[in-house]
């Protein structure tokens, strides 16, 4: 499933690139962690719509955030593919949903395009700049405000 | 520097097992329990920890503690009767020692004052400081010399002797073989033909021994040896004829021809550094070693009966020394050089010697404790894939499953284990409390302890001491009458306080009990009138009004304290105990005293959890908060309002809340008529119903924390992982009932802590 790049250059940094409905999102490799089958999550009272519950993850207690839902995609089917992210957000680990993980990509820092604002949609805030890639287009996840406000200050 | 930081810690850290060793011996020697080592054990602790402040630079520890060794070195070599006085200075100056190691540690500048008085006392004791008013500046630098002690300890005797002897052209040696000796094979000739290579030899054989001949035995030993070598070997190579036989004699052996204390005696040199030559300071007077040889544990070799009648190490070789027969021996008082197969500092640790032990980061512990959890986890889920492969019916599967399984909890079970710790320091440090209590109350106290071996978590022991310090003094202050008071009463003037620890039922129970007047509850409830915490014609058991005791708003008034028998502070002491999962209670009968339970839970990661199921999710309800479960009938249940709801339980209605719709979990079918209702309760004495789908199993949940990785949800305290590796949430009762539409505690409903448990 995971072709990698061969030859990584220097200033480049490796993306994950994933699904979710029919977008391509990427998040810096650095901050993952592992890529999991997906497990149903345990629902946790009054908590985000987005916040799909927790997972053991060999004995922590992890929280899923759905990203689809999160970044107001409609909510998607879990298939064989869907994976959990376990990424590094702070001193958090926490599980992002997709659809499924398409490719790793080495990508020069200075071709990440700043967002534009397109809308005032909510989404823009969790992107943090696009790549384009030939006719594909990249989004760049911006991991800290994925999570929760009230979440992230505890972090 | 930092290296250095690092050796100060661990000084601490050993300092903290030293002074508890030191209570603990001094507790036993009050008790009258003296066994024979337990005042060398005392000394040796002092002894450390004055080495190890001196390698520090820590002064005023070095100074005190040195003064107090000596007390300890009289009391060892029987200069000094031990009497109750003595022993309750020696603890004083026990708990004084603890304040210096933790001001040091802490870094507190010590105020000398507090120490100059027990001091003198001290040095009054001492016969070694009688002549000492040294001036201060002199002791000064005995102390700051001390600091290298620890250097000449750790140095092998025989090197130190080679210091005294090497320019010493002789020895005198004193050499009585046991029957083993020969057992073993060894003979006397060989040893004297060995010698003799070394040298000139002069030997002296010593009858005084020698029974009548009818009395003898022909396999036991009589006879002894007094030999003078004239030779320029060293000590060394003295010992070295002596190696094979060394265990089964007594032997000393002398630099003949060295009288001078200070250079003479490597012994002495630990204990009182040599300062200038020739000038023994009051401590380098050395009544205290007395004799000049020591002894050496003899193996109960028959030939010495006197052994058994001398418990003490030390006294021994005054009373078994063959009486010197060459002018040598007698020209050498100046204690000398011993060796024998144990020195004299170990024979009594072999006593009690405590397992060794080693220092682990917490965070390791924890994180085996983490993954061996996972282990059990992944072997439930492995049997649940062979059962799933249907491989069950091979029997070497099975089998080794079994093993398997049986290995994971054994090792889960040892591993749960490396954080339990006896509760021993910390009762110990109790009875420093008792001792300050009752001084500051003029009471008679006696700390009895019971179970103090009983395993705690770590981390609860830490957290208990702040409660118990503060029920303990209560005991003292509050529950135990004034020794004239007492008498009145026909008690002994001596009132008691009992610490027990014990393992019931998977919790861990501590008491505290003392055998003073009960609580007065007349006074407790005109007091709880007074404050409004219950109303003037509210009619209440006796165990209810005891329990006022632990209302918040109970103790804020110092007259409290004065008016009633309790009620200092008891409700900061329920909320601790309650912040880690315990729960307390009372007992009291008026003029036999009151006791106080103390509830733990086994670990602060494990908790004991009745597993319930709301909307398909496993919930997990801390036991400690369930009073009863019930299953309720359509007719118990009634709508106070179209949201709130509540249940009758034998007459009294209860806010009843619906599980389902308080977690906001996705609504089930399930009527409430087929739900099951547990009653909680929660640490503030507020009740509730909780109405849940069902109820699955009852079992010790590990804890995990939610808040690592997420946040703080509503409702739930924590998480914990099943037996198939789901995740289920752990209620927050505290947080449920005081949900929306829960009441506030209504005393005449509030239920006894025993009901509780029933």
């Amino acid at each position: 499933m995971l072709e990698s790049n061969e030859d990584i250059m220097e200033n480049e940094n490796e993306f994950v690139i994933f699904l979710i409905g029919d977008q391509e999102y990427c998040i810096d490799i650095m901050s993952l962690r592992e890529i999991r089958g997906w497990t149903s999550a345990t629902e946790l009272p009054d908590s985000p719509k987005y916040v799909k519950g927790v997972i053991n993850l060999r004995g922590a207690v992890v929280p899923i955030v759905d990203l689809a839902t999160r970044l107001g995609l409609e909510p998607s089917e879990q298939t064989e593919r869907s994976v959990i992210m376990i990424t590094h957000i702070g001193d958090q680990l926490v599980g992002l949903s997709a659809d499924a993980v398409l490719d790793i990509l080495s990508i020069k820092p200075e071709t990440i395009q700043p967002t534009p604002q397109v809308s005032t949609h909510d989404t823009t805030r969790f992107i943090n700049g696009l790549v384009a890639l030939k006719d594909r287009m990249i989004s760049v996840i911006d991991l800290v405000n994925v999570l929760p406000a009230d979440i992230r200050d505890a972090a | 520097m930092s290296s250095l930081e690092s050796i100060k810690v661990t000084f601490f850290q050993e300092c903290e097992d030293l002074l508890s060793e030191l209570e603990s011996g001094l507790i036993t020697l009050k008790n009258g329990e003296d066994e024979p080592g337990t005042i060398d054990a005392i000394f040796r602790a002092v002894h450390s920890i004055k080495g190890g402040a001196g390698a520090f630079d820590l002064t005023e520890l070095v100074n005190f503690s040195h003064t107090f060794e000596n007390v300890l070195d009289d009391m060892r070599s029987d200069t000094l009767e031990s009497s109750e006085n003595l022993l309750n200075t020696l603890l004083e100056s026990s708990d004084m020692l603890h304040d210096l190691v933790y001001a040091a540690r802490d870094d507190i500048t010590w105020d000398s004052q507090k120490s100059a008085d027990l001091l003198i006392r001290l040095k009054t004791i001492s016969s070694k400081d009688s002549v000492s008013d040294s001036d201060k500046d002199d002791s000064h630098d005995l102390e700051e010399d001390f600091g290298f002690q620890p250097m000449a300890l750790a140095l092998d005797l025989p090197q130190l002797s080679n210091a005294g002897t090497s320019d010493t052209p002789g020895f005198s040696i004193s050499f009585k073989p046991h029957s083993d000796m020969f057992k073993n094979g060894h003979s006397v000739t060989r040893i004297l033909t060995h010698l003799k290579e070394l040298g000139d030899l002069e030997t002296t054989c010593v009858l005084t021994d020698l029974p009548p001949f009818t009395d003898m035995h022909a396999e036991d030993t009589y006879l002894a040896w007094e030999i003078k070598l004239t030779s320029s070997a060293s000590e060394d190579e003295v010992k070295e004829v002596f190696e094979f036989v060394i265990d089964d004699c007594d032997l000393i052996i002398r630099p003949s021809e060295q009288s001078n204390a200070a250079t003479a005696n490597p012994l002495d040199a630990f204990l009182s550094p040599p300062i200038g030559e020739g000038m023994p300071l009051p401590s380098l007077e050395l009544p205290t070693l007395g004799p000049p040889t020591m002894e050496l544990p003899s193996n109960g070799a028959p030939t010495m009966p006197m052994e058994s009648e001398s418990p003490s190490v030390e006294k021994k070789p005054s009373e078994q020394k063959p009486p010197p027969l060459t002018q040598s021996a007698e020209k050498t008082p100046s204690p000398s050089k011993i060796k024998s197969g144990k020195t004299p500092a170990k024979a009594p640790a072999v006593k009690k010697a405590p397992p060794a032990t080693i220092r682990i980061n917490l965070e390791r512990v924890d994180r085996l404790i983490n993954q061996v959890g996972e282990l059990v986890i992944n072997q439930a889920m492995l049997t649940q894939c062979v059962t799933d492969a249907g491989l069950l019916r091979e029997p070497s599967v099975v089998s080794a499953l079994d093993e398997f399984k049986q290995l994971t909890r054994d090792i889960q079970d040892s591993v749960m284990a490396i954080r339990a710790q006896p509760v021993q320091p910390l009762f110990q440090r109790m009875s420093r409390i008792v001792r300050e209590a009752s001084q500051a109350t003029e009471k008679k106290v006696k700390l009895v302890m019971e179970g103090e071996f009983t395993e705690v978590d770590k981390t609860i022991v830490e957290k208990l001491a702040d409660p118990l310090t503060h029920m303990i003094r209560n005991a003292v202050d509050h529950g135990l009458e004034t020794p004239q008071n007492r008498i009145d009463n026909g008690k002994p003037p001596e009132g008691t306080v009992c610490l027990s620890a014990a393992h019931r039922s998977g919790k861990i129970v501590i008491e505290v009990s003392d055998d003073g007047a009960g609580i007065n509850r007349e006074k407790v409830k005109s007091i709880a009138i007074k404050k409004g915490l219950i109303t003037e014609n509210a009619d209440l058991t006796k165990s209810e009004i005891d329990n006022l005791l632990f209302m918040p708003g109970f103790s804020t008034v110092d007259q409290v304290s004065t008016l009633s028998g309790r009620g200092v502070g008891m409700d900061v002491v329920k909320r601790a105990i309650a912040a880690f999962g315990g729960r307390i209670s009372i007992t009291s009968e008026p003029g036999k005293g009151s006791t106080f339970t103390i509830n733990l839970p086994l670990t602060l990661a494990v908790l004991d959890g009745m597993l319930v199921e709301v909307a398909n999710q496993i919930l997990v309800i801390p036991l400690t908060s369930i009073i009863e479960t019930l299953q309720p009938k359509p007719t118990d249940i009634h709508h106070v309002s179209p949201t709130e709801q509540v249940i009758n339980v034998r007459g009294v209605f209860l806010p009843l809340l619906d599980m389902c719709e308080t977690l906001r979990f996705t609504k089930t079918s399930t009527a409430k008529e087929n739900g099951i209702v547990l009653c909680v309760e929660s640490e503030d004495g507020i009740q509730s119903a909780l109405l849940v789908d069902a109820i699955q199993d009852q079992r010790q949940v590990v804890i995990k924390s939610l808040e690592d990785n997420y946040g703080h949800v509503p409702f739930v305290a924590a998480a914990t992982i099943l037996g198939d590796g789901r995740i289920a949430l752990i209620a927050d009762i505290d947080e449920l009932v005081k949900a929306p539409s829960a009441v506030p505690p209504s005393l005449s409903s509030t239920p006894t802590p025993e009901a509780a448990y029933a």
